[in-house]
């Protein structure tokens, strides 16, 4: 029977050897302070409630100085693209698109808020030479 | 039979490297919808740089600029004098043209858009010309097989795509702006994680990367060409650093005209690193810069003299372009408010031909943080000078002789890039804001320095994700309150259908 849990020779030598792992860190999480996780949720709530029950005083275009649900305006954008001949597919990769700008901000974000000096990091990048 | 786990040989990126892959592809999905939000060909001359693709994919020639005492006379003969126009069927999109007489819902102009108009007092000029055709031909050649590959679509549809392939040019600007950051702040987290978020959500950078415009290989050149003078101020400019200097130079001259402006900056970098006593060295290291970038744009220059009878067919531009008069005089200019805030407008705003227009409130909210950037700087300016310790400088902060020197240098190619928008404005009244955007690097640099020297830094972490929250948030009110409803609503028939406070 072969012992499936047998380790290669190569990676048993020094050579091959992964670089020593730090000290565990803390979870990422720890590294935030309460302020930024406080600060955090409350900018991803308040741009969760901007977009689905806010609304915005129109600044160009026909509806030029009303006040419309963010909703709406959304709804008839799509409406737009709909009525200028994009397929469901193209309206839909739109919305995608749309909704990972907003998600992968909100997690940019988060992890933003963590980073701070790290010591693991290269002194010094590379540069184009 | 036991199952070993896989051994952990996976290479750790940097957390520097994670941020930058994450901020390219939160950029990469923003401008994809960017490229569906705004609406079609409303971009800065998007028809003028479509037609000129087209022109050259499918007669593989340059457009050129009217003649216009010869098409006269063409004209007095009564033979159509033929010109390089604007294609027929983007005549209802003509308000976002300059020079194409404009009335598309008038059924008789919309069958056979006007080619002539009638100036009184000024005689009969041509319509719908292609008005870029003076451009560099860089980006219209790369741009062709794009529009050869949908050459079966409609013309919306190859604007979206042509729009899509302006994409990776905004990717390498943010890409540029990170490493720059990098080299010169290599032990802090506030510079490299906020000077590329400001250049990857700056609305109107974000705007020029999702339309059919050779403006924004122009700010990516520029944004290599920063990064580079950089890295050469820091390796006192290594040959072969100072060859692809030479060859970026070269492309950028291909593309922009504008990128000459970049050139006395490179000098003066040199100059300042390597010294005037060692000019052997000096002078060849910049004959390694030089000899490159004119033997690469040396044909196009030739070309526009022995077609224009000058190096940027301007004199051309003005004979046909009438209306677009002198602004004023260089220190007139240079001390106007009006002039000043203007631009501002641009910077931020007055998407397309100034069509969409921020309000106060709004511009306002913008300026305070700018201006606090700007004050930032010249605490932090003041206080290098004068080796004073701020209260934001971390004790790890870097501030060797030669990032100081290199950050004089940026201000610098911020100030000639501004000199020259005034420059324009001397000759023509289009005089933009978007002439300044190849240098936002460097603009984002400084600002966001000075931001950081107003933080205490122990704060830096909250200052940053201060920053790119307030980024975030001015992306979302903008499409939602202004580009959203613009593009949606243009079709329907208004007349106020733009904002003006």
């Amino acid at each position: 029977m072969i012992d499936a849990t047998a380790t290669p020779a190569s990676e048993s030598s020094p050579a091959a050897q992964p670089e020593p792992v730090r000290v565990d860190r803390p979870a990422r999480v720890l590294q935030r302070s309460l302020g930024s996780i406080a600060g955090w949720v409350a900018f991803t709530v308040g741009l969760a409630w901007f977009i689905y029950a806010g609304s915005v005083r129109v600044g160009a275009g026909h509806w030029l100085g009303q006040r419309l649900r963010v909703q709406v305006i959304w709804s008839r954008f799509l409406a737009f693209l709909a009525d200028h001949g994009a397929n469901s597919v193209m309206v839909g990769l739109v919305v995608l698109m749309a909704i990972l700008t907003l998600l992968g901000s909100l997690f940019l974000l988060w992890w933003v808020l963590g980073q701070r000096k790290d010591e693991a990091e290269p002194p010094v990048a590379p540069d184009p030479a | 039979m036991t199952v070993a786990p896989a051994p952990k040989t996976r290479a750790r990126w940097s957390q520097a490297t994670i941020y930058i892959v994450l901020l390219l592809a939160v950029f990469t999905c923003k401008q994809i919808f960017s490229v569906a939000a705004f609406y079609p060909f409303s971009g800065h001359d998007e028809l003028a740089h479509y037609s000129y693709i087209r022109t050259l994919a499918t007669e593989g020639r340059l457009p050129v600029l009217p003649d216009i005492e010869e098409w006269r006379g063409d004209l007095r003969g009564g033979q159509p004098p033929p010109t390089d126009q604007i294609p027929d069927e983007l005549y209802t999109y003509c308000r976002f043209v300059l020079d194409w007489y404009c009335e598309p819902e008038n059924l008789r102009w919309r069958e056979s858009p006007p080619r002539i108009v009638t100036v009184p007092g000024y005689g009969y000029f041509p319509s719908g010309y292609q008005y870029v055709a003076n451009h560099p031909p860089l980006y219209y050649v790369v741009m062709a097989p794009v529009y050869l590959l949908s050459s079966g679509a409609s013309v919306e549809v190859q604007q979206y795509l042509l729009r899509l392939a302006a994409i990776p040019f905004g990717l390498l600007a943010v890409y540029a702006a990170f490493r720059t950051t990098r080299l010169l702040f290599p032990n802090d987290w506030f510079m490299p994680i906020t000077v590329p978020a400001f250049v990857a959500f700056q609305p109107q950078i974000s705007y020029e990367a999702a339309m059919v415009n050779n403006d924004i290989v122009a700010i990516a050149v520029f944004s290599l060409l920063l990064w580079g003078i950089v890295a050469g101020m820091k390796r006192a400019f290594p040959p072969r650093l100072c060859l692809l200097l030479g060859v970026t130079l070269g492309a950028g001259l291909l593309v922009k005209s504008t990128t000459a402006t970049i050139a006395p900056v490179i000098a003066l970098a040199m100059i300042w690193t390597l010294g005037i006593r060692d000019w052997r060295r000096l002078f060849s290291r910049g004959l390694l810069v030089g000899v490159p970038a004119a033997v690469m744009a040396a044909p196009w220059y030739l070309y526009l003299y022995r077609t224009y009878g000058d190096l940027s067919g301007l004199k051309r531009v003005e004979e046909l372009q009438y209306w677009n008069s002198p602004m004023g005089s260089f220190w007139e200019l240079l001390t106007d408010p009006d002039f000043v805030i203007g631009r501002f407008r641009e910077s931020w705003g007055e998407y397309g031909w100034r069509i969409i227009h921020f309000r106060d409130e709004l511009l306002i909210a913008i300026a305070i943080p700018m201006v606090a950037g700007t004050i930032g700087m010249a605490i932090y300016a003041v206080a290098r000078w004068r080796g004073v310790n701020l209260w934001s400088q971390e004790p790890a902060d870097d501030a060797q002789e030669w990032q100081g020197r290199a950050l004089w240098i940026l201000a610098a190619a911020c100030a000639v890039s501004y000199l020259a928008v005034i420059q324009f404005g001397t000759e023509f009244a289009l005089a933009q804001a978007r002439y300044f955007f190849p240098v936002v690097n460097a603009a984002a640099i400084l600002v966001m320095l000075g931001l950081r020297t107003l933080f205490p830094w122990r704060w830096r972490p909250a200052g940053q994700g201060l920053v790119l929250a307030a980024l975030i948030a001015l992306n979302v009110y903008i499409f939602a309150a202004y580009v959203l409803p613009f593009t949606t609503t243009f079709d329907q028939p208004t007349l106020p259908w733009v904002w003006r406070d």
